[in-house]
């Protein structure tokens, strides 16, 4: 029952056949790479870049949780007999897998590029 | 008739605190039942139907009993026992009717039964693998029909369920809503005449947020039923 909620919410926000995840990593994938042989560089804190990721991060999912649209979805969700843990896990489960991968991904990318994050990702320092 | 199903005392609901929408509401189903609500735009038939689905948690009542105990429409074990068919609805949009069905089976804990028959009866063969955003809202609301019936749970509600279906589909519905009896039971609110007199076994008349008038089998006839509609326009 889980994965079929977690099913239900992903098709929602990833599309029926998922399509929006590739799109998105691609977009990422051209983005990191375009800043990265561009050559810029600037000095941001480790410290900072985490409450970036954060903050955005959950920015975006309390964005997803307001939305009317996903209201209309929890409405008729929620008249069904859930157990309860069960739900809330899935839902908060694929609604920051879509917050981490459709959005955070992009600004994950930029700072890969631009930072030191990326040398020391690779060299192992991270 | 059989033994009351759900009985409520005194419900009272509102959305904002300015307005009451149903006060001093005292309703009772009984087993094995059809019930139909029938009032003017804005008299509380569709609210009352989202008190009991869960979906208004503005409400008070001196006592909502659900075969004979106290209940919580939030609650599992009622919801077990209970599927509404809302007149619009655009949830689970990404998914096909099939994919939803087996969804709502497991959610309620049951095998995906056959549906052919029902598939067959409200001509929605070529829409069965469609996903539910693509379809038509005579269609839509098909699929949540078709699932309905397909439940089979003791408390079945609907809210306008004739509202966008074909001529046909309508004539199906009326067959399905009158043998249901021996599932469980219906309680459905419409503004079609038609449908309230030839499948309800009892009418409630809504008036300002309360029963003004209950027609009995036997009782129960167009006339009758319109002249109590428009005493409630005119006053």
């Amino acid at each position: 029952m889980m994965k079929m909620t977690g099913k239900a919410f992903g098709k929602k926000l990833f599309g029926a056949k998922y399509e929006r995840l590739p799109r998105t990593l691609l977009i990422d994938i051209i983005v990191f790479w375009g800043l990265y042989i561009a050559g810029f560089q600037v000095q941001v804190a480790a410290s900072v870049r985490v409450l970036m990721i954060n903050v955005f991060t959950a920015g975006v999912m309390w964005q997803a949780l307001s939305s009317g649209d996903n209201a209309e979805e929890l409405k008729h969700m929620l008249m069904l007999p859930h157990q309860n843990r069960e739900f809330v896990f899935s839902y908060v489960a694929v609604l920051g897998a879509y917050a981490v991968l459709t959005k955070t991904g992009l600004l994950l990318a930029v700072l890969l590029a631009v930072s030191e994050l990326y040398n020391e990702v690779i060299s192992g320092r991270m | 008739m059989g033994q009351a199903l759900l009985t409520v005392e005194n419900l009272s609901a509102w959305y904002s605190n300015e307005k009451m929408v149903l006060s001093d509401f005292s309703f009772e189903l009984a087993e094995h039942e059809v019930a139909g609500l029938i009032g003017l735009n804005g008299v509380g038939k569709t609210t009352f139907l989202k008190v009991l689905s869960g979906l208004l948690p503005t409400f008070r009542s001196d006592g909502i009993c659900f075969c004979s105990s106290l209940v919580d429409f939030r609650k599992q074990d009622f919801k077990l026992c209970r599927y509404t068919v809302f007149a619009e609805d655009n949830s689970f949009s990404y998914f096909t009717f099939r994919e939803y069905l087996a969804y709502v089976c497991a959610a309620y804990g049951i095998e995906v039964p056959d549906v052919s028959e029902l598939i067959q009866g409200f001509h929605f063969e070529a829409y069965a693998d469609t996903l539910l955003r693509e379809l038509s809202t005579g269609n839509r609301k098909k699929a949540f029909l078709i699932t309905a019936f397909a439940l089979k749970p003791r408390l079945l509600l609907l809210d306008e369920p004739v509202n966008g279906l074909d001529f046909q589909s309508t004539e199906y519905l009326y067959e399905q809503i009158d043998g249901y009896k021996e599932h469980g039971t219906i309680l459905f609110s419409s503004h079609i005449l038609e449908s309230i007199t030839l499948t309800s076994d009892r009418v409630f008349v809504l008036e300002d947020g309360k029963i003004r008038q209950t027609f009995e089998h036997g009782q129960i006839n167009a006339e009758d039923i319109r002249e109590a509609l428009h005493d409630e326009n005119d006053r």
